[in-house]
């Protein structure tokens, strides 16, 4: 009970401050792509290519890995066989994590892999959240929304990550050779056994794409919508519709609340089904 | 935001590199031995609980027998200490008709005896005055009149309704 | 028309087309999951499981839509 009066405490005073959010003020005309732009918060020398900048979206990362890095320990601290409210909490995330992601989709490997399933639905799941919360991090350091998932890069480096670790468990499994193998359907005629090998590779680098794009377009489609309902009441100039457009935010950002959760959900679940079908026997 | 940058590639590894190391080596490890110990405690709590239940069924088994047992064992000492009871009445009911049948045997023939005995007495003492009498009628010559009153002297010595009640 | 014109429209044709089919799409998956929820309650956990799958793998359609308008928007010159 008090949970939840909290949490629309948090809610509505999320939502105000989106009134704010919008760089300069009132200005009438907004630019919502702007509100995605990085801009380096402090500048560091550049390795070759590699810009190590510290940016908005930096700070986002460093901020989860913090989050992450203080629940994990906290938590290890606090352990009982009684566990409180937070203990449970963790407990309840936990068991999503490994009886609702990993355990439900992978018959073989749950130990080996859950680390980095539990681990990649963990930092979306943070970061997701991280991104509902108003922080002064804006060009001009007001308060704003932003998603460090809603950010291609950072999604495919998490999508490589899955790649990687699915090809990786299908070698060590199989070895090389016997994994690339099994990509080829052996029952299949000669040119359509080559053909469907080159689809296969293909699909490989699909869900590659899938995974990263799916949690950046949502992320940032859903950060955008807010952001546009926001703006838009400052586009009208009237307290009426803006109230209007407020009410409509507050649905939109419980709908980004699911959203959070569900887009982590789905990128640890189809993480642990590639891992997992890279480690079955048939293929 | 779709503008490739390897800065923050490099940062996003990093940084999910340490949330793996951490949750990893600090969150999951513990939790996963908690749950699994209380798991392990609830089965061993339900498991001694089952064997509780299973022996309190027992007892209570046991003691429904014991007590039914003991029902029908009153039962059976309440029955038979009637059917002794009843037993015991009738024989004593017998007993005691039967003793007052003899002695209502004895008191009848007592009576009998008596009575027989007094006849004999009758008899004798009848035949003695008969004789008496025979004798004054044959020694005095006597008349009718006189021999009437002689017999109703004689009778009068032999109290007839005596002989009934007194013996 | 212009090419920012052009691109405008683009953008929005693409998201807005875009999103007919996998709108379809997550209608049946959606309908079917709850159907047989209905059907067998006792198996909402792993429908649900599958379902969730399914939408992932549905809504990348729009997403790619989304993508596509972005790129025209903001990327194109």
């Amino acid at each position: 009970m008090k949970l939840k009066r909290l949490m629309w405490v948090v809610i509505i005073v999320g939502v105000l401050v989106g009134l704010f959010l919008l760089p300069g003020g009132a200005k009438s005309q907004v630019d919502v792509a702007k509100e995605f732009e990085l801009h380096p918060l402090i500048r560091l020398p550049k390795l070759g290519p590699i810009d190590l900048s510290v940016t908005k979206a930096v700070v986002y990362l460093w901020l989860t890995t913090a989050v992450i890095v203080v629940g994990a320990l906290a938590v290890s601290r606090i352990l009982k066989a009684k566990p409180g409210r937070f203990q449970s909490f963790m407990e309840m995330l936990y068991g999503i994590a490994h009886d609702g992601i990993a355990g439900s989709v992978m018959r073989v490997g749950v130990a080996t892999w859950f680390p980095y399933i539990g681990s990649v639905f963990v930092f979306i799941l943070v970061s997701n959240a991280i991104g509902l919360l108003p922080l002064p991090l804006g060009e001009h350091h007001q308060l704003s929304f932003y998603a460090v998932t809603g950010n291609l890069n950072v999604t495919i480096t998490l999508a490589l990550f899955t790649f990687v670790f699915t090809h990786y468990a299908g070698i060590r499994q199989k070895g090389a050779w016997g994994y690339v193998k099994g990509w080829m359907l052996p029952s299949a005629p000669p040119v359509m056994r080559e053909l469907i090998f080159v689809m296969h590779i293909v699909s490989e680098f699909f869900r590659l794409v899938s995974l990263s794009v799916r949690l950046f377009a949502n992320m940032l489609a859903g950060h955008a919508i807010l952001a546009v309902f926001f703006t838009m009441a400052l586009v009208f100039q009237s307290y009426l519709i803006a109230s209007v457009l407020q009410a409509g935010s507050v649905v939109l950002f419980l709908f980004e609340i699911f959203i959070a959760f569900i887009q982590a959900f789905i990128f640890a679940i189809l993480s642990a089904v590639y891992v997992s079908g890279a480690l079955e026997e048939e293929h | 935001m779709l503008v490739f940058s390897p800065g923050l590639t490099v940062w996003t590894l990093l940084t999910f590199g340490i949330a793996v190391f951490v949750l990893w080596k600090y969150a999951f490890g513990p939790l996963q031995h908690m749950i699994d110990a209380r798991r392990a405690n609830i089965q061993e709590s339900m498991d001694a609980a089952a064997e509780t239940r299973a022996e309190a069924q027992r007892l209570l088994d046991e003691y429904k027998q014991t007590l039914a047992n003991v029902r029908g064992e009153a039962q059976d000492i309440l029955e038979s200490s009637r059917a002794a009871g009843d037993k015991a009445r009738h024989e004593l009911t017998a007993e005691a008709k039967h003793q007052a049948e003899r002695i209502v045997a004895q008191a009848h023939e007592q009576i009998e005896r008596d009575t027989r005995a007094a006849l004999r007495e009758l008899r004798t003492q009848l035949a003695d005055l008969t004789a008496l009498a025979t004798q004054k009628v044959v020694t005095g010559g006597l008349g009718a009149v006189e021999q009437r009153r002689l017999i109703d002297e004689a009778l009068r010595d032999l109290d007839v309704e005596q002989l009934g009640t007194e013996n | 028309m212009d090419s920012h014109a052009a691109r405008l429209l683009g953008a929005g044709l693409a998201i807005g087309l875009g999103v007919i089919g996998p709108g379809i799409g997550l209608g049946t998956m959606i309908g079917s999951a709850l159907q047989s929820i209905a059907r067998q309650p006792e198996l909402t956990g792993d429908i649900r499981t599958n379902m969730f799958i399914g939408i992932g793998v549905i809504e990348a359609l729009a997403l790619y839509a989304f993508v596509i308008s972005l790129i025209l928007l903001f990327v194109v010159k």
